[in-house]
């Protein structure tokens, strides 16, 4: 039997597929789950914290026009426009009350104030520190609602003072019929509005809400601190402000992505900061557990198909020692049958194969053996004559000899009757040879 | 098992079978309303003037809020504007409040830049003329190519009507599209008049029918009077009704008398068509003024007691209840006072107005569609659309030809249309059926250069409009002398100045 090249060995064919038809897909899998998979999911992660964000801003937007609507209350009631047409007419209380019948009206507004020429009409939260100031941009509106950075203020509740962050609508009284202008009214709001209005999208840890405005000034923020600072020095600041919404990856000690939103009312932007490990951390730990997963299926693919292989070549290898046992004359091997599958009717064949050669072998042996026997026989037969005959010349010639012609004769007739006698077996007596030995 | 086996067999079969049933059921119900809709995407764009290239479904999705008057046109509208939300995608809220409201909504909405309403329904007296600067300057979608255009704007439009709705102060730019028309007339009972005219012709010694130039306010108070004492209650009780109320009414029907007298708030022309700015240079100091002071408390003093706190409304129900033999009042409401729920139903006449010693003065008072100016690019283009839309010619003859009726169109070819030609011919009898052409002869008549009326449209109208409306009220709840009421008006009108 020849010897098996390593290529056409059945057990490393085996392996071969096996590295082709389990190991490649799996490492094509992972490649391309790595490569697209990955980012689609990735991806869906990203919209879905951007859809987050867009819907914070949607929520803040109602908060802020309903305080927009509710300002438009306040400008469009005709009592109110009379009292500060005529203004020096009613005195602080009578516009306190006036100011009094709106703010009763609303659990989330925390002080209204007016301010026509040098007064100062307020309700609601004690500011100690009151602002008299009217900034350009409210001094040139023309009675659309301005949106005021948020300040911290002072209010006195009963002997203390605490601080708080308040952030501030403000519009020009104007008459919408008139045209004519009176004065200011400001809304104050606590911050804390806002934070709770975005609180839900505030991650545990490494991620950072916040609004700004148009500025990039910061309106409210859960680290106080950084109120009234702005983004326009942050890597994202720039794209922030100058764009609606959308999301971008920075650096920032490690790999981040900022996800913004404009709130439509007034230009204010929702930003949510998070580092990308945080945000795509569920992917990249089904990564992780796909990757363990696969290897683990990987290495016991690769032991079931080894096993698998001894299983099924080993009686393959026993065949073939049978065989080789056989091929040198030992009929006598025969193979060891352990399944009842395949193989093991294989090597019930082989068996029986070999039982059949065996006694094919046998017989001929018989045979031939048999055949010697008689051939033997037969020249023994052969052999007896001879020496009858020899023996027979002897006394003729010894009869001739010493004269005895009578003799002599009848035993050459003996000796000629023998011969025919013993021919037979070989040729044809013709009828004239049987007229001669009668 | 081969039972089994045939069982799935035939289960599978059957489903497919359902399927494909059900499958082609869709289908079929799809087909039609494809066909359908493909139809009325061809009409609109043969209709329409509408750029080659244009997605007419780009708005797709896009909600606009419609601020408009409650009245019969919205109505229509509302209905109508489904076809063209199904058609582009763009969903159209409208909507409706009563004039008030609606004047105090979009004044506080523009004055807040909210845009909380894209598209506005703008009454040049009382938002163009003083948020003209918050509405969009529609010069610049009219002239971009890539956008649909108006068909015939503004040569087919009336131009008295363009001038007062559309512009400012400057012709050549365009705040509104000229949507719909109200004209005040007078509205009077015809079977009152056709029963009581013999015996009121030998009483007074004149033919009393409406809309001759013997018809003046004069006698209009006359014939109310002799209503009053004449025609029993149980036909009609009143023989006018009028406008007292300390509100706009007052002022429009006021002003219709003071024109017929040749009387003016102006001396500028500019003042009733494009509009000024500053009332400063008023000029009510003429004896017509006077004249028209006295005619106006004359009429009241033979008019409904309650017809001093009655606006136009309240006037229209007055005489829909058949209370009231004659009025004055917008024809945009004959379709309301005629229609089936009426009292006085197939017995309503029209005319123009009565006549002063100049002439018959008729007051015009439509709106026009505007377009906010604080709302997107993409907004504004979506209410341009349907602006174009709503203004074309064949909605507007959709309007009038609506069996609720509206307000007569203010396109001139509409009138052109064969039906309309014929009703105003008087070749077809048969659409006097039609409430909404009823009153359409008469305002045509009323359109007319000598017998129209254009109000004053100044930026501060409210201050100017005030003080006559509570000088004018307080003239009529107190009969007070017309020389006082003029100096009250005079004096108070220089102080605010």
């Amino acid at each position: 039997m020849k010897r098996v090249g390593f290529f056409n060995s059945l057990r490393v064919k085996l392996g071969i597929i096996t590295i082709f038809m389990i190991g490649i897909p799996i490492i094509i899998f992972a490649l391309i789950y790595s490569q697209n998979v990955k980012t689609v999911i990735a991806n869906k992660y990203t919209e879905s914290a951007v859809a987050s964000v867009n819907e914070t801003a949607d929520k803040i937007n109602l908060i802020l026009e309903d305080i927009n609507k509710f300002s438009t209350l306040i400008i469009s009631n005709q009592e109110l426009l009379l009292m500060a047409e005529n203004h020096k007419n009613f005195n602080e209380n009578q516009f306190n009350n006036k100011l009094r019948s709106f703010i009763t009206i609303r659990s989330d507004i925390e002080a209204i104030r007016l301010k026509i020429e040098e007064d100062i009409y307020s309700i609601g939260a004690n500011i100690r520190n009151l602002d008299s100031y009217i900034p350009p941009e409210l001094e040139k509106s023309e009675g659309q609602p301005i949106w005021m950075p948020t300040r911290d203020v002072e209010i006195k509740i009963l002997a203390g003072n605490f601080k708080k962050y308040y952030y501030t609508l403000s519009r020009k009284l104007i008459d919408y019929n008139k045209l004519e202008h009176y004065g200011y009214l400001m809304i104050d709001l606590d911050e804390i509005m806002l934070e709770q209005s975005y609180s839900e999208i505030q991650g545990e840890q490494n991620e950072e809400v916040f609004i700004c405005d148009k500025n990039g000034r910061i309106i409210s923020h859960p680290d106080k601190s950084k109120i009234r600072t702005f983004i326009t020095n942050k890597p994202y600041g720039e794209k922030v402000l100058s764009n609606d919404n959308g999301n971008l990856e920075y650096f920032s000690e490690e790999k981040r992505l900022a996800i913004f939103s404009t709130i439509n009312n007034n230009g204010w932007k929702v930003i949510k900061t998070i580092a990308t490990e945080n945000l795509y951390q569920e992917i990249n730990q089904i990564q992780r557990f796909l990757g363990i997963v696969g290897f683990i299926y990987g290495v016991l693919i690769i032991i079931f198909m080894i096993i698998f292989s001894i299983r099924y070549t080993q009686p393959m290898f026993k065949m073939m020692n049978i065989i080789k046992k056989v091929e040198d004359g030992d009929l006598s091997a025969r193979m060891q049958i352990k399944s009842n599958d395949e193989i093991g009717h294989l090597g019930y064949s082989l068996n029986n194969m070999i039982d059949e050669m065996q006694n094919l072998i046998d017989k001929l042996l018989k045979e031939e053996k048999e055949k010697k026997e008689v051939e033997l026989e037969a020249l023994h037969a052969q052999i007896n004559p001879h020496f009858l005959h020899n023996t027979l010349n002897t006394i003729k010639w010894m009869a001739k000899i010493q004269g005895n012609t009578s003799v002599s004769k009848a035993i050459t007739s003996l000796v000629k009757l023998l011969r025919v006698s013993t021919n037979l077996s070989k040729e044809k007596i013709t009828l004239g040879n049987v007229k001669y030995f009668v | 098992m081969k039972i089994k086996k045939i069982l799935i067999i035939f289960m599978l079969i059957s489903i497919l079978i359902l399927t494909s049933c059900s499958s082609d059921k869709a289908e079929q119900s799809k087909v039609p309303n494809l066909r359908e809709k493909e139809n009325n995407f061809q009409t609109l764009k043969d209709n329409l003037k509408i750029p080659a290239d244009y997605d007419i479904r780009q708005f797709e999705g896009l909600s606009l809020n419609f601020i408009v008057e409650k009245n019969i046109n919205a109505n229509i509208l509302s209905h109508e504007s489904e076809l063209f939300s199904e058609i582009t995608g763009i969903n159209i809220k409208i909507r409706a409040m009563d004039y008030d409201s609606l004047v105090q909504n979009t004044n506080l909405d523009l004055l807040s830049q909210s845009g909380e309403y894209q598209i506005i329904y703008v009454d040049p007296y009382q938002t163009t003329n003083r948020y003209y600067t918050h509405l969009v300057e529609l010069n610049s979608l009219m002239n971009n190519p890539d956008l649909p255009q108006i068909k015939g704007f503004p040569e087919d439009f009336f131009e008295f009507q363009t001038k007062v709705t559309s512009n400012y102060k400057n012709k050549d730019k365009y705040y509104a599209v000229p949507f719909d028309s109200t004209t005040m007339i007078l509205y009077y009972r015809k079977d009152i008049f056709e029963k009581y005219g013999d015996q009121f012709y030998q009483d007074k010694g004149y033919d009393w029918t409406p809309g001759t130039k013997e018809f003046t306010w004069e006698r209009y108070s006359e014939i109310a009077e002799w209503i009053n004492k004449n025609v029993p209650d149980s036909e009609v009780k009143y023989g006018s009704g009028q406008m007292g109320q300390e509100h706009n009414s007052i002022f429009c029907e006021f002003s219709t008398v003071l024109d017929s007298y040749g009387g003016s708030y102006f001396n500028n022309p500019a003042a009733n068509t494009y509009g000024i700015d500053s009332f400063k240079n008023f000029d009510i100091s003429g004896p017509n003024f006077i004249k028209a002071l006295d005619v106006y408390k004359q009429i009241f003093t033979t008019a409904a007691p309650d017809s001093v706190n009655w606006n136009w409304t309240d006037t229209a129900n007055a005489f829909r209840d058949g209370k009231i033999a004659m009025m004055p009042n917008w024809d945009e409401n004959s379709t309301y006072v005629e229609n089936q729920e009426s009292n006085v139903k197939g017995k309503v006449a029209y005319s123009i107005l009565p006549y002063g010693s100049r002439k018959s003065s008729n007051i015009y008072g439509g709106s026009g569609i505007a377009i906010n100016k604080y709302i997107s690019k993409k907004e504004k283009e979506a209410a341009w659309l349907y602006i174009v839309w709503a203004t074309s010619r064949e909605m507007q003859l959709k309007i009038l030809k609506h069996p609720e009726g509206g307000s007569l169109p203010t396109r001139k070819s509409v009138y052109k249309d064969l039906e309309i030609k014929q009703f105003l011919e008087s070749e077809t009898e048969h659409l006097d059926n039609n409430i909404s052409y009823h009153h359409l002869e008469t305002v045509l008549k009323a359109w007319r250069e000598e017998n129209l009326y254009l109000r004053p449209k100044l930026k501060n109208f409210y201050l100017f409009e005030k003080v006559l409306i509570e000088n004018l009220h307080q003239m009529i709840i107190k009969d007070l002398d017309s020389q006082q009421v003029r100096r009250n008006i005079e004096n108070q009108l220089s102080q605010i100045n």
